[in-house]
């Protein structure tokens, strides 16, 4: 075998431990099977053990025999004339550390979770969810697809909206899940028309051959408003970069989708941590860096990003100050930062995002673990520091900023308003079709009847 | 609510009696376990949960699913079953009905075989799919019919059973019909739970931003940007946000804003503004408790947050809330009124009033009823031919009888059954443990040395480990705060808390000072320590924001990995050298407390006294000492031992605390104890009350975390140090090095011991001592550990009386034991003194798990896992709930709920005397709240109170197991053990 197979060996061992450890819980779960707690926590320990070790190894070995980027291949899945669709994988310099993180991180979770769940009737589905999660985020990042991209893109949504609804026996975590499952289907529709559209304009969806098989390892741009990529233009550049950017908003919930971020605190405290402080939350700002040489094509696209984005930080600071419950306050600090790196990323500072990004999971993870220790390490750096002055609160404050207030602890009435503006007239047209379709049908039935009845 | 109110009553008197529906739950830091129903203590134990079932939705017993488990686990033996059922008022027993049984007989079918339990829909399913109606019950003896399972003779046998029982409902007479439909009917349909479409529209409109109101209002520091205009009070507060704000999400919203516009140009009063929104709802006078109840009960997490802060502002830890459920009634209140105007009931479906019936019910369709024929049919063996036979009043009777045994006698006959199980179980392995000891020969040696520990029933096995060691050693165990009632400040805090029961307000100030090797060293630490604490709280805050967040994200975020990985992955010894590091840079290595005061000080700016006078000091070590019987053979070293617990991830830590210390930690307070008692002034002053202490004798303070079993030890006497009473030349110091290594042996075996019920220790125990207190250490050090330590869970039986009653017993770390010495209680005034403390607090314990065992989700705050810390005073489910209150399922899941068996060593007649002279814990006894059992250890009988007298118990002579070592009765179970007698066979 070759130096190349053998990282090739190493990538599929690192992408393919979780979900095999996602196949074998979930096939014994639907043959109502499920291991006992022991054996699912040493099983998944051993999947994430074996994947991060492989992805060391990986990093290791590219940057040894200095590969820039390793390609897997699945072969043709469909061919029609120069439509081509074509699922391939690819591991460069964006996708490692993505890689390294993912199975880092959930692994830890894993390990966490193994005790925190302990006795919990939900043990074995979390462990379901938590290697379907890290099988779908590790094939996001390693696809080299659009299409591949829109598989896992959807089997994340279908388990992030699973882990918030996971105390189903209670309506809130369900209606909350459902709130977040439905956001995700509606920018879901920016990725599948990009997609189609891809297909459509330029005969190929993957990221290589689009983008030129070096984007990512040797572009690294530094760069402010100027295209340094070596891709060829793409036609109807702004169109498909301002769907990706669609997509990317809903899944990072930057503006105007930011609500959701805070209802997704209804799982148990380390699957906020993982999917709403470090992973799933920064799939959307991947994205972008996946498809940043198309973005560059697109002042217009960029200008979005950098906009939305800067609004969403601002927002989510304001919002985050005056909220009262931990998870709450964690949950905008983290839109906070994705909404930075969105800046970023508009800006064209590439690799401070991946270092942005990496740092953030990590801290935000680490805070969010600890959440419920707040009590105690708030009592603790009270009791060391000087009794601080209380009064504080009676100093009037001017209406400008009490107005602000005000609509920071609203969460600047964002659900609502989605709500009243999206949701309800979305829903009151498909029930006047039903009704009006109910009618057509009833009539088209008269009608049938009548002739019928003209027959007899 | 229990009554319908007929005339007015106040506003003030309204918000009284809503505050009794509410958690009295106070904020997690001073978590102080309580009778959840303890509103309802005038009542019946039995009638209070029904009432509080209507009124909270919540079960009053565990499920009959559970019982019939504990039933084939032996758990409960159906002679208990029986003898409870006997005291079953109103049912009668012995009369026939028919088919050769009695109405005990049908009774006792319900009760331990059950009717398999499906009623209306979920019955016509069964009937048509399952082969329910061609096969016998599983627990059914198939050669009683004389068929063979399996066979065609079955399948026809039992369908015409099937076909005579429900040709025998049409029988059964009208008017009865009636009657068994409606005796079981409990009043279900008047509970606070039926909720219309209506109001569940409203609660989903304004319950969010209700939330976030409170949330921001009550917020002792989690948001970084608090409420303006807080000190004004919540309505004024929500008002002006209202105001300036003028919020729009909603569309009942710009109403509000309207409302409150209204009501500031009318200049109305908070209460002007209540009544006004009520009259408005026209909801009338009469129906305001009722109407109002029934909207608190809906959020009542908060509403009693809202309540308790009010009350208590010393609970607060920052900033004490400006008001209370007056103003968050009036701001309710307001935002439906706003709601109800801005949806008109003219709107599509909005009028449509969906009720919601949860209740139990008897049998009252014909199916059901045929079901239940079929089902007590089958458990008497009756053939299809005798069901026929049945006449009309045999049905009636059965029927009846059947009314009468609804799910809610099933369960609380169970629920007795399995309370009587363990109180014999306890009284009988007490009587002959009596008997053993009176058998052996008894030696009075002099004790080696004394241990005091508080009553919690977690220091049982320490207490009995110790004794295992050494023989000779006595144990005492009294209320963990020793009687020192004080607001103490460490000396790394720059604030104090209150040391004693949570009913007292200290009025003693106790600080400790660092004695650091010089001045500068002193400065340099503290100096640290602020620096820490102003770095930690920096990180907390500022990685929050945008800016500063973006920094510490993007050049230091890789740096969390480091704690990320180590404290999930091995949080035993990151624990460790955290807190060896924290030692050695911001802890003095020496203090001492300043705990003396001059008669002449006066109190400071707060009202507090800076110590104790040697007369205060006196008179606490004297009570304390009478209490326990401690005035005479003092040991040479007695060790007062405080405790406390500590986790990491657990926002209900400080319910692992000691109870009696208000849910804090009891260190100072042993500490405190064993300077007084140390104190020679003291001694002489004790002498005049006839407690001679020998000058020779010393008491030293410890601290127990009961989590990680870690043992503190303060101002130890060092080896080769001089006792520091006198001059004698009795060198306690060496004394004291033995007695250390006992205890350092004991909280192994402790450890050991508690790792029976953690399945993360595999059974049999083969754990090393030191791997077991590895095993502890690191529970408590883990973030991921939702079980640090089971804190009260089992808890089940108080013995107030010498510590000879249960010495060399094993009691599973399930009994409180309160030392008490009836010989030298002629006039029954330490009884009393000691009674009027610990029954309130044991009791609160002891129904606080019940409750939170039987309903997790009613009566506890479930799972804790997405739990979400609110305001630092409370927790969340998740996103935007009602303010959870109650213990986790975490802490409870190992209990078993059953009230309290209080045993006190003192004839039945005495206790009679004592309960008539009123106490103030007579409702609990009187009302069953708990089982109050008087031992009357000469004669060996025992009396328990019941229905208002005391009756004498049969022994049941169970064989009491005997073992060497306490490790050789639990090491291979983690179930509930009953007691055994611990002692080494000589061979």
């Amino acid at each position: 075998m070759s130096a190349l197979d053998w990282a090739r060996l190493l990538a599929l061992t690192s992408l393919g431990a979780p979900a095999v450890a996602f196949v074998v819980l979930a096939t014994r779960t639907m043959l109502a099977r499920p291991w006992r707690e022991e054996r699912i926590g040493r099983f998944v320990g051993v999947a994430f053990t074996l994947s991060v070790l492989a992805a060391v190894a990986l990093l290791a070995v590219m940057l040894a025999l200095e590969i820039p980027a390793l390609r897997v291949s699945f072969g043709v899945l469909f061919q029609l004339g120069h439509y081509r669709i074509e699922p391939s994988l690819s591991i460069d310099r964006l996708s490692l550390p993505f890689v390294l993180i993912t199975s880092a991180l959930c692994g830890i979770v894993g390990a966490f979770s193994h005790r925190y769940l302990h006795l919990e009737s939900g043990y074995n589905r979390f462990f379901v969810l938590l290697t379907m999660f890290a099988s779908a985020m590790l094939l996001l990042v390693t696809a080299d697809s659009a299409v591949l991209v829109f598989a896992s893109w959807e089997l994340l949504g279908i388990t992030s909206a699973l882990l918030v609804a996971f105390y189903h026996e209670r309506r809130g975590p369900v209606a909350n899940g459902l709130w977040v499952w439905g956001i995700y289907r509606i920018s879901d529709i920016g990725l599948i028309a990009m997609a189609l559209l891809l297909v459509h304009t330029a005969g190929s969806e993957q990221f290589s051959s689009l983008f030129g098989p070096e984007a990512w390892p040797h572009r690294l741009s530094l760069g402010f408003f100027e295209s340094r990529s070596s891709a060829a233009a793409l036609p109807f550049a702004t169109p498909l970069a301002l769907l990706v950017v669609f997509a990317a908003l809903g899944k990072s919930a930057q503006l105007p989708f930011s609500s959701w971020l805070p209802r997704a605190m209804e799982g148990p405290t380390q699957s906020s941590a993982i999917f709403y402080g470090a992973l799933s939350v920064h799939a959307g700002a991947y994205l972008l860096l996946r498809v940043a040489p198309l973005l560059e094509q697109s002042f217009v696209a960029r200008l979005l990003v950098i906009t939305l984005g800067g609004t969403t930080a601002i927002h989510a600071t304001l919002v985050e100050r005056t909220q009262s419950d931990i998870k709450a306050a964690l949950s905008y600090a983290s839109l906070a930062q994705v909404g930075l790196i969105f800046v970023e990323i508009g800006l064209g500072f590439r690799l401070l995002a991946v270092a942005h990004i990496v740092g953030h999971a990590c801290v935000r993870s680490l805070q969010f673990l600890r959440a419920p220790s707040l009590l105690r390490d708030v009592r603790a750096w009270r009791a060391a520091l000087p009794l601080e002055d209380e009064a504080r609160d009676d100093r009037s404050v001017s209406p400008a900023l009490r107005a602000l207030y005000a609509h920071a602890l609203g969460r600047f009435h964002l659900d609502a308003l989605l709500r009243r503006g999206v949701v309800e007239p979305v829903r009151g047209l498909f029930e006047a079709l039903a009704r009006a379709e109910e009618g057509l049908v009833e009539r088209i039935k008269r009608g049938a009847d009548d002739d019928g009845e003209g027959h007899s | 609510m229990r009554t319908e109110p007929s005339v007015e009553i106040s506003l003030e008197e309204l918000i009284e009696q809503l505050a009794h529906l509410l958690p009295a739950q106070g904020p997690l830091h001073v978590f102080v376990h309580h009778n959840t129903l303890h509103a309802f203590e005038d009542l019946a134990f039995d009638d209070a949960l029904l009432v509080a079932r209507d009124l909270f939705a919540a079960e009053p017993y565990l499920s009959e699913e559970r019982f019939r488990g504990f039933l084939a686990a032996g758990r409960i033996e159906e002679r208990e079953i029986e003898e409870s059922l006997a005291a079953e008022p109103g049912l009668l027993s012995e009369q026939p009905i028919g088919g050769g049984v009695t109405r005990g007989d049908v009774a006792r079918a319900l009760i331990v075989r059950g009717a398999r339990p499906f009623e209306g829909a979920q019955l016509d399913w069964w009937l048509s799919e399952s082969d329910a109606t061609e096969r016998l019950r599983a627990d059914v003896d198939a050669a009683r019919f004389g068929v063979v399972r399996g066979s065609e003779s079955e399948r026809q046998l039992v369908a015409r059973l099937w076909e005579c029982c429900l040709a025998a409902q049409t029988r059964l007479p009208r008017s009865e019909l009636r009657e068994a439909a409606s005796t079981s009917d409990v009043g279900w349909a008047s509970g606070l739970l039926v909720l219309s479409a209506i109001d569940n529209e409203v609660q989903r409109q304004i319950h969010p931003t209700l939330i976030s109101l409170c949330s921001a209002f009550l917020d002792q520091g989690v948001a970084r940007w608090s409420m303006p205009e807080r000190h004004r009070g919540f309505y004024h507060a929500t008002r002006r946000l209202w105001e300036v704000g003028r919020p729009r999400g909603e569309r009942w919203m710009r109403r509000a804003a309207v409302l409150f516009a209204e009501h500031e140009r009318a200049e109305r009063s908070v209460e002007q503004i209540l009544v006004h929104s009520l009259e408005a709802l026209s909801i009338p006078t009469t129906r305001w408790e009722r109407e109002l109840g029934r909207r608190v009960t809906s959020m009542r997490g908060w509403a009693g947050m809202m309540h308790q802060l009010s009350k208590r502002p010393d609970w607060a830890l920052s900033r004490p809330p400006a008001s209370g459920l007056l103003e968050f009634l009036a701001v309710r209140q307001l935002f439906e009124r706003a709601v109800r105007e801005t949806y008109r009931p003219s709107r599509r479906g909005g009028g449509r009033a969906q009720r919601l019936r949860l209740e139990y019910r008897g049998p009252s369709t014909t199916s059901e009823r045929a079901f239940l024929l079929f089902e007590l049919a089958q458990i008497f063996g009756w053939s299809p031919e005798s069901v026929s036979a049945l006449g009309a009043d045999d049905l009636a009777r059965l029927f009846e009888t059947v009314g009468q045994c609804d799910a809610t006698l099933r369960r609380r006959v169970f629920q007795r059954a399995y309370e009587r199980h363990y109180r014999d179980q306890l009284l009988d392995a007490l009587l002959q443990a009596a008997e053993r000891r009176e058998r052996a020969e008894s030696e009075t040696t002099s004790p080696s040395f004394q241990l005091v520990t508080c009553i919690d029933e977690r220091e049982e096995s320490l207490r009995r480990h110790i004794e295992e060691i050494d023989p000779s050693a006595e144990t005492f165990g009294y209320a963990g705060f020793f009687g020192i009632a004080m607001h103490y400040r460490g000396a790394a805090d720059s604030y104090g808390v209150p040391l004693c029961p949570v009913a007292i307000r200290p009025r003693h100030e106790v600080t400790e000072e660092a004695l650091d090797p010089s001045e500068n060293v002193g400065r340099l630490r503290s100096r640290l320590r602020r620096w820490l604490g102003r770095s930690a709280q920096g990180v907390h805050r500022h990685s929050r924001g945008a800016g500063l967040g973006a920094l510490m994200a993007g050049a230091l975020g890789v740096l969390a990995a480091i704690p990320l990985v180590s404290r999930v992955l091995f949080p035993r010894v990151t624990g460790a050298l955290r807190r060896k590091t924290e030692h050695a840079m911001v802890q003095s290595s020496a203090s001492e407390l300043r705990l003396e005061r001059d008669p002449a000080d006066l109190p400071g700016p707060d009202g507090r006294l800076l110590g104790f006078t040697v007369d205060e000091m006196a008179a606490i070590v004297g009570n304390v000492l009478e209490e326990i019987g401690l005035r005479r053979s003092f040991a040479p070293i007695v060790v007062i031992m405080g405790h406390g617990s500590e986790s990491l991830n657990n926002p209900h830590e400080s319910a692992h605390d000691c109870g009696a210390c208000g849910g804090a930690r009891g260190g100072p307070n042993a500490r405190a104890f064993a300077q007084m008692a140390n104190d020679r002034r003291v001694r002489e002053r004790l002498r005049e009350r006839g407690i001679e202490i020998p000058k020779r004798t010393r008491f030293v303070g410890a601290y127990h975390n009961t989590a990680s079993e870690e043992i503190e030890v303060f101002d130890p006497p060092r080896r080769g140090e001089l006792a520091s009473i006198d001059d004698s030349t009795d060198g306690s110091g060496y004394l004291f090095a033995e007695v250390h290594r006992v205890l350092e042996e004991a909280r192994m075996r402790n450890a050991h011991e508690r790792c029976r019920r953690f399945e993360s220790a595999p059974l049999p125990l083969h754990l090393s001592l030191r791997a077991a207190l590895h095993h502890v250490e690191e529970r408590s050090e883990d973030l991921a550990q939702a079980r640090p330590e089971l804190g009260h869970a089992t808890n089940a039986a108080a013995v107030i009386g010498r510590r000879e009653l249960t010495r060399q017993l094993y009691l599973d770390r399930r009994v409180f034991l309160v030392s008490y010495d009836p010989r030298e209680d002629a006039e029954l005034t330490v009884l009393r003194r000691l009674l009027d403390a610990v029954i309130p607090v044991v009791a609160g314990i002891n129904l606080e798990y019940y409750f939170s065992h039987v309903d997790p989700r009613g009566y506890g705050c479930g799972t804790k896992l997405p739990h979400n810390i609110t305001g630092l005073f409370g927790v969340m489910d998740g996103h935007r709930s009602d303010l959870r209150t109650g213990l986790p399922w975490q802490m409870v899941d190992q209990h078993e709920a059953m009230r309290l068996v209080v045993v006190i060593e003192q004839p039945a007649d005495r206790l009679a005397s004592l309960l008539a002279s009123d106490p103030p814990w007579k409702q609990l006894v009187v009302n069953q709240w708990i089982q109050l059992v008087a031992l009357d250890i000469e004669a060996r009988r025992t009396f328990v109170f019941e229905g208002g007298v005391f009756r004498e118990l049969e022994p049941k002579r169970r064989r009491l197991a005997q073992r060497d070592r306490s490790s050789d009765w639990y090491h291979a179970s983690r179930a509930h053990l009953a007691p055994a007698w611990i002692e080494r066979r000589e061979r």
